[in-house]
């Protein structure tokens, strides 16, 4: 079963407004993979994520979960760069509101686990306002993970936190999506490092319109917590070969603030 | 009449209390600020002719007299229903049809140009179709007040899920929540400021318009009482009936912010 293929897009592309935001996207992740997509800002990765959860339709080709085009709260779990928790809701509630249709006692004995995994049981009444930006993302990451998806798909989940409070959310992610029956995970970020860190395959996008312009496979051992990726021998050929490509692709983007139209 | 007027939502939020000392200090300053207006009242009734004006004593006395004389009761009862039943009656439509209009963009962009025009509009000249459709009674008076109320609710309610955050709406999209579901946890929570002040200036206007109802439908309840002493000269107890409108606007607008305080404790004091 986890070779079989999760999650499908064949020829996609979508237009936002009029203009192209990604075009001829094709992937495939096998069940339990973790698949980076690396990009320059403003490159689709975001309408991509939207896409696979159902939120957004292609304009044209296809995306399926499980065969079937994404419904969303079906397909995935989404957690978002700018946590989103409802600031009217406590900690407790937050997590609850993505399991309207369980009874309220199994509900209740869920979000008490998976607050525990995450380390915020003591913060359960709390509103958000009162947690820092690290706090608001686990609870975030809680949110998404009591449906116990199959999907998880995260937008540049730490780019907001301190470079301290990303470090430990990605070991947290590592330890709480890693094992035999973890969820497929599809993971944008615009950092190197983090997608050497977290990917099994990195998926490199070019700029507007999105395309996959290289696929680079991260063979570093898991568990990742107990093995560092970024003590291995080949971790920094690695790095610079993504980092160069990238560099290469910002500085000849004309949209780009990089741009030095010298090509 | 007073117009519906269309206010941003309060930004005071509870700054009083949290001042060192807060709570205490604004009562020790609105009891001085009454006493104050109670001393230039009676510097006034002293300067005034005989007969055209009342004492603060003298308005108490007739308050005293009317209540148990129990002229008052009936007449404050009365009104009180008006009032509730009006402003209870608009809070529910105008909320519901301010979020349709908010929520279902072409129902917005068709009324909102009516809903202004009305607002804008006085009230008052809709009494004499008013009484041809529904008489001079209850129903009526009912009307009265809600049309006055319901204009802010509606421009508020409106305005406040047009302000619904997008990034939340699309959160709550992603966890597969229906619309209604959408509306009840993310769009109204976060129009809850708009709702409460177009409320608060709805139960205000109410309130005008309850009087202004019953004192050009069938004369009766505390707009009635003021018609009655007014055209007798009784300042005292015109005064005092004055003072009972007052008390009732006080009352529901203090009530109102209580309301809001609990509703909004998740903002904290800022």
């Amino acid at each position: 079963m986890r070779d079989a293929a999760h999650l499908t897009l064949r020829g996609v592309a979508l237009s936002l407004g009029g203009r192209p935001v990604l075009e001829g996207i094709d992937l495939t992740a096998r069940r339990g993979e973790t698949l980076v997509l690396l990009g320059p800002s403003g490159c689709g990765k975001t309408s991509l994520l939207r896409l696979v959860a159902g939120l957004l339709a292609p304009d044209a080709g296809e995306v399926q979960v499980n065969g079937a085009p994404p419904v969303p709260g079906r397909a995935a779990a989404m957690v978002f760069q700018s946590y989103r928790l409802l600031p009217w809701k406590s900690v407790r509630a937050n997590v609850a509101f993505a399991l309207p249709r369980l009874d309220p006692a199994e509900r209740d004995a869920r979000v008490a686990r998976v607050l525990a995994r995450v380390g915020l049981s003591r913060f359960a009444e709390a509103w958000p306002r009162e947690l820092s930006g690290g706090m608001q993302q686990r609870v975030a990451l809680a949110r998404a993970l009591v449906v116990e998806p199959e999907l998880l798909l995260m937008d540049e989940p730490f780019a907001a936190l301190d470079a301290q409070s990303r470090e430990l959310m990605q070991a947290e992610l590592l330890h709480l999506t890693g094992g035999p029956s973890g969820p497929t995970v599809l993971f944008v970020t615009h950092s190197v490092d983090e997608a050497l860190v977290l990917a099994d395959r990195v998926l490199l996008l070019s700029p507007r319109p999105g395309r996959i312009v290289e696929e680079v496979a991260v063979d570093f051992p898991r568990p990742r917590r107990e093995h560092d990726p970024r003590e291995a021998q080949d971790f920094p050929a690695l790095r610079r070969r993504l980092w160069e490509r990238l560099r290469e692709m910002v500085l000849s983007d004309p949209h780009s603030d990089f741009f030095s139209g010298a090509g | 009449m007073a117009e519906a007027r269309f206010l941003p939502p309060p930004l005071e939020r509870t700054q009083s209390a949290a001042a060192p000392g807060g709570v205490g200090l604004v009562a020790a300053l609105r009891l001085g600020f009454l006493a104050v207006v109670l001393v230039f009242w009676q510097l006034a009734a002293n300067a005034a002719p005989g007969g055209l004006f009342a004492s603060p004593f003298e308005v108490a006395l007739a308050l005293g007299r009317l209540a148990v004389g129990g002229s008052l009761w009936p007449a404050l009862g009365e009104s009180l229903s008006i009032y509730l039943a009006g402003t209870g009656v608009a809070v529910v439509v105008g909320i519901a049809l301010g979020a349709l209009m908010g929520m279902v963009r072409p129902v917005g962009r068709t009324l909102d140009i009516y809903v202004h025009g009305l607002a804008a509009t006085p009230r008052v000249a809709f009494i004499p179709l008013i009484i041809v459709l529904l008489g001079l009674g209850f129903e009526a008076k009912v009307l009265v007040v809600f049309l006055g109320a319901v204009m802010p609710v509606i421009l508020n309610a409106y305005a406040g899920v047009r302000a619904a955050d997008p990034d939340l709406v699309e959160m709550a999209r992603a966890t597969g929540a229906s619309h209604g579901r959408i509306l009840a946890h993310v769009v109204l929570p976060g129009a809850l400021p708009f709702l409460v002040a177009g409320v608060r200036i709805g139960a205000t206007i109410g309130l005008i318009n309850t009087v202004v109802a019953e004192l050009y439908t069938a004369v009766a309840g505390l707009g009635g009482l003021l018609a009655l002493y007014g055209s007798r000269f009784q300042m005292a107890e015109y005064l005092a009936v004055v003072v009972v409108l007052a008390t009732i606007g006080v009352t529901m607008t203090e009530g109102l912010r209580l309301v809001e305080r609990r509703m909004l404790r998740w903002r904290g004091r800022e």
